[in-house]
């Protein structure tokens, strides 16, 4: 089950991309988009491990200059949701390669499935939310807010890194 | 890890590129990444408690003999969303039915147990370590454990029964066995005439001689057959052993000293090995079925290695004294001819049973004129050594091992019947 949701979560965020783009009237980025997304596809089947971060980061870049372009909002947020679940989907997918045939594989599919159902829901609920959202920042506090995001994500990538190493 | 660093690296940058240019919708990017990041953080495995229990089913087997492992896991701690186990098999060990790696959930306090079974190459494996790793459902915080158990599991060499192995040392023990002593007494085999002493059984005068003597009558003299003092000698050297391609005749030499230690101990002679590889590792000289589990169990360590050199050959005077029979289980070097010479010239009966390196290695060559041409060469030079040894007073046996062991030994080490050394004998002296 969790290879046929990686095919179509990668073709979903690929498509919305190129939805987006295209509907606009961006051809170029829809040109690159389309061998990209089959490379992506390609990858996947031969299970080439380092495929979905690129995929991950390609897909970010490419709705983060949406953004800045001003093109279809739901059409990039739902790409960015389905590429972070792609992403998932895919290592989720080497993991499960592991697994002994007698494993319950289907109840780990069952509970990884819900857990990431519910990452979509509060994804949906609060990405329109935050837009909509009316928020002023100057340049001063978006300077603060910058450093303390620095700080406190370096913090987490840390305790992070010395948790995983016990 | 890789893939924390990855989504909070992407998610930092999402942020500042958002804060950076007072785009809003960039940091609404980064939102899901940082749900993602938080509900692996929050859902994280701390730290693993764990009981690991393995039992197999039998701790000494023979090669090719399904071993069964059962493997069971006990959470004692928190639950875990998914948990990697691995059982750490040593090299050589292959498992044949189930798995030894499982990925599961387990909650707190459940059992979880495995079957599944194993399959190896002779030797000794310790299975000492089971690895489990604990991970939160989208596989960002991870946590890593070994734990130790204690087993172990020898996979002992394959036994040919060879019928009878014939040596015939010049120095026995005094108990009776099959080797003829030199010596006259109760026997089977005719050993010479002696004059008739008070209490030989009448059925044993020789009439004709004393037909041919009337002042005194003679008896007939049989040899006495007793046990002897055996060493075996397997070579380990590296350098005899291996050839191109991973290739090796250790596992054949390995093979006929189980084979000749199972037959000598069973003709009750007493029975010591050394294991000349890497260090010289004596089996201690003893009888029976015990002494053939220790130097079975001995075999199963044994692999080759390169240090010693053949010369550096110390045999123990007070395991085995002068006269008494050595078996040399080498492929046998250019190098040896000296040393072999010397253990010779100290008085030992020495049988050497050599597994053909030439042919063994040519079977892996190409056929090709030049290498058949060098093969014959190399075969030609191992010829001259064996007839040099041959000469100088050493049983020698040639096994081509793409024979089996029983039909090299049946020319050159078992004894024909009675009657069948009758038969010759008479056509020899019509």
């Amino acid at each position: 089950m969790t290879r046929p949701l990686l095919f179509l979560c990668t073709a979903l965020a690929i498509a919305s991309l190129l939805a987006s783009f295209s509907l606009a009237g961006y051809s170029l980025p829809a040109l690159i988009l389309l061998p990209f997304g089959l490379l992506w596809i390609l990858a996947l089947l031969r299970r080439w491990e380092w495929a979905s971060a690129i995929g991950l980061f390609a897909v970010y870049g490419f709705a983060a200059a949406g953004f800045w372009l001003h093109l279809s909002t739901p059409l990039l947020l739902a790409a960015s949701l389905a590429g972070l679940l792609a992403w998932d989907l895919a290592a989720f997918s080497q993991r499960l390669r592991l697994a002994a045939p007698e494993d319950d594989v289907t109840g780990l599919e069952r509970k990884h499935f819900l857990h990431l159902f519910g990452l979509t829901l509060a994804g949906l609920a609060l990405c329109p939310a935050a837009l909509v959202l009316p928020a002023k920042v100057s340049f001063g506090w978006a300077l603060l807010l910058v450093l303390v995001g620095v700080w406190g994500a370096g913090r987490v990538v840390n305790w992070l890194v010395r948790n995983d190493s016990r | 890890m890789q893939r924390t660093f990855l989504t909070g690296l992407l998610a930092l940058v999402l942020v500042i590129a958002g804060l950076v240019t007072l785009q809003p919708a960039l940091l609404t990017l980064a939102l899901p990444l940082f749900l993602y990041l938080l509900i692996g953080l929050w859902r994280g495995p701390e730290s693993l408690r764990l009981e690991v229990e393995r039992k197999i089913n039998v701790e000494r087997v023979p090669v090719d003999t399904d071993v069964t492992v059962k493997l069971t896991v006990t959470n004692t701690g928190r639950s875990l969303e998914e948990a990697l186990v691995e059982d750490l098999l040593p090299a050589g060990l292959q498992v044949v039915d189930g798995s030894a790696t499982h990925l599961v959930s387990l909650a707190a306090g459940q059992t979880l147990t495995w079957t599944y079974t194993l399959r190896g190459k002779r030797g000794y494996y310790a299975l000492t370590d089971v690895r489990v790793t604990g991970r939160d459902h989208f596989g960002l915080v991870s946590s890593q454990q070994v734990f130790h158990t204690e087993n172990q599991l020898f996979i002992l060499p394959p036994v040919l029964r060879l019928r009878r192995v014939v040596i015939q040392p010049r120095r026995t023990r005094v108990y009776s066995g099959v080797i003829p002593a030199r010596q006259g007494g109760t026997g089977v085999e005719f050993f010479g005439v002696r004059e008739y002493q008070l209490g030989d059984s009448p059925r044993r005068i020789n009439w004709r001689a004393t037909a041919r003597h009337p002042m005194s009558t003679y008896t007939n003299d049989f040899e006495q057959e007793r046990v002897a003092d055996v060493g075996i000698i397997l070579d380990g050297r590296r350098r005899t052993n291996e050839f191109n391609g991973g290739r090796s005749l250790f596992e054949h030499a390995v093979l006929a000293t189980a084979a000749l230690a199972d037959a000598l101990l069973a003709a009750g002679n007493r029975v010591g090995l050394l294991f000349f590889g890497e260090q010289a590792n004596w089996t201690i000289p003893g009888y029976g079925k015990v002494q053939r589990e220790r130097i079975l169990h001995d075999l199963a360590h044994a692999t080759p290695g390169d240090v010693l050199a053949f010369s550096q050959l110390i045999i123990p005077r007070h395991l085995f004294p002068s006269r008494s029979q050595l078996v040399l289980v080498s492929p046998l070097d250019p190098d040896d001819l000296d040393a072999l010479t010397e253990v010779r010239s100290r008085g030992y009966n020495l049988l050497v049973v050599s597994p053909d390196p030439v042919k063994f290695e040519l079977a892996g060559l190409p056929r090709r004129e030049s290498v058949s041409l060098a093969g014959r060469i190399v075969q030609m030079q191992r010829q001259v050594l064996l007839g040099h040894l041959r000469h100088i007073g050493i049983q020698v046996v040639d096994w081509d091992v793409s024979q089996p062991f029983e039909q090299a030994t049946r020319s050159g080490l078992e004894r024909p019947p009675a009657w069948l050394q009758a038969i010759n004998s008479r056509g020899a002296h019509p």
